[in-house]
């Protein structure tokens, strides 16, 4: 079956003690694992794999890599021969190299940006357990996200963001859901939206001047977990990029944050709506561009185009 | 305590307190300066201190070089005034790139 799911993202952060507060208290996170060199790992309540972000002391606050999970080990195989064929070198890191995680299939996308698929982390469960489970722990801390739901990553260009969905159509088989088309005739895909769930995205990519990362986003019940997670971020004197709004695109309620170290967060909260491999794409003009992004005011009311993480890696 | 601080490309000035980095301060102004993440990986508001004193936290690679640091060139969301200053931002070099909503 191949790709389920994100599985890690991986940044640089400017002060790791400054992050590992800001993710446990605020976002609601647990670490799960400490290297020696200050790699602090954590993992969301609603989660079961051992973790699903990675933050990395380092002089930088940069994007190193996304990590997607597949199914069974042998879709690696699968895979291996798929991204060669396309004319992507890849190589396989061994059973541990990547922090609890079996084998894992690296490689670089079109688009620039490191890319790993793994069908085995170690296991610990959610934090509610799974015999008569709590709708959620009484114990959590702050925002308490669910998961992580999606990644934005950054492309050089349009002729970038068409070459990376391409690549994830017909090597993953994921399914576009939404585009953003810009150009003569709108023959230019200037954003793109893609699904391998029912969910409405799974990964998104958006044409700018650098490669880099946009946002990623954790995942919450609804509409009043964001008005709460907004006073929370309020209390705690976080700097919000766009304050609770509805997207137009995946039709997702938002937040859009910061991070001590600048990285761009969102909090994604309901379904949107049931994505399918044969639901028809959908489109937004250029004129209506941002009416699709912030559906409320229809314009830019925050840094989106201006400000997001850049690759660790020329 | 507040300081004057001089934003030199805009030729405006307002008072900025010395527990808000410049960017949390200045952002509160209309179309004084660029929008950005306010703690260092955009790298958007970067500036040169032409005069004055601040303390400062750990600077983005990416953006700012270790020479630059040393020449006074920092990103303002990352310092914090303890004079009076005059700053100037420094844009980023036009890109060759399509941007989304540009």
């Amino acid at each position: 079956m191949g790709i389920m799911r994100i599985g890690h993202i991986d940044l640089n952060v400017l002060n790791i003690e400054e992050s590992r507060s800001y993710y446990e208290n605020i976002i609601g996170l647990t670490v799960t694992r400490e290297d020696e060199d200050g790699t602090l790992y954590f993992k969301c309540w609603d989660e079961w794999d051992k973790y699903s972000l990675v933050l990395r002391p380092s002089d930088e606050a940069t994007f190193n890599r996304v990590a997607y999970k597949v199914k069974d080990d042998l879709d690696l195989d699968e895979l291996k021969v798929k991204i060669e064929n396309y004319g992507i070198p890849t190589h396989f890191l061994k059973a541990g190299v990547v922090a609890n995680c079996g084998r894992v299939l690296s490689f670089k996308l079109p688009s620039g940006h490191e890319f790993q698929l793994y069908a085995h982390k170690d296991f610990i469960g959610k934090d509610t357990g799974d015999t008569n489970p709590a709708p959620w722990p009484f114990s959590g801390k702050g925002i308490k996200a669910h998961w992580i739901d999606h990644a934005l990553l950054m492309c050089q260009g349009p002729e970038s963001v068409m070459e990376v969905t391409k690549f994830f159509m017909d090597i993953f088989d994921f399914t576009l859901t939404e585009q953003v088309c810009v150009g003569p005739n709108g023959s230019l895909q200037a954003a793109t939206w893609l699904t391998c769930s029912t969910t409405p995205h799974d990964i998104a990519f958006v044409a700018g001047p650098e490669v880099g990362m946009h946002h990623f986003a954790f995942f919450l019940d609804g509409w009043n977990d964001i008005l709460r997670a907004a006073d929370v971020m309020g209390m705690h004197n976080v700097k919000i990029d766009v304050t609770p709004q509805r997207h137009g695109i995946t039709r997702g309620e938002t937040i859009y944050f910061f991070d001590p170290s600048g990285h761009r967060l969102e909090t994604f909260a309901g379904l949107g709506y049931l994505a399918q491999p044969d639901m028809p794409v959908i489109t937004w003009t250029e004129d209506e561009l941002w009416r699709g992004i912030f559906y409320h005011t229809g314009v830019e009311n925050g840094a989106f185009t201006t400000a997001y993480t850049l690759n660790a890696y020329k | 305590m507040k300081y004057n601080i001089l934003v030199k490309n805009k030729n405006r000035n307002h008072d900025c307190i010395e527990s808000k980095n410049l960017m949390d301060s200045l952002s509160t102004h209309t179309d004084l300066v660029p929008r950005g993440c306010h703690n260092g990986a955009c790298g958007i508001c970067k500036i040169v201190v032409n005069s004055g004193d601040y303390l400062q936290l750990k600077m983005n690679r990416k953006h700012i070089s270790e020479e630059e640091e040393s020449s006074n060139i920092v990103l303002a969301c990352r310092i914090f005034p303890k004079s009076d200053m005059e700053i100037e931002f420094i844009s980023k070099p036009k890109t060759k790139h399509y941007t989304l909503g540009s």
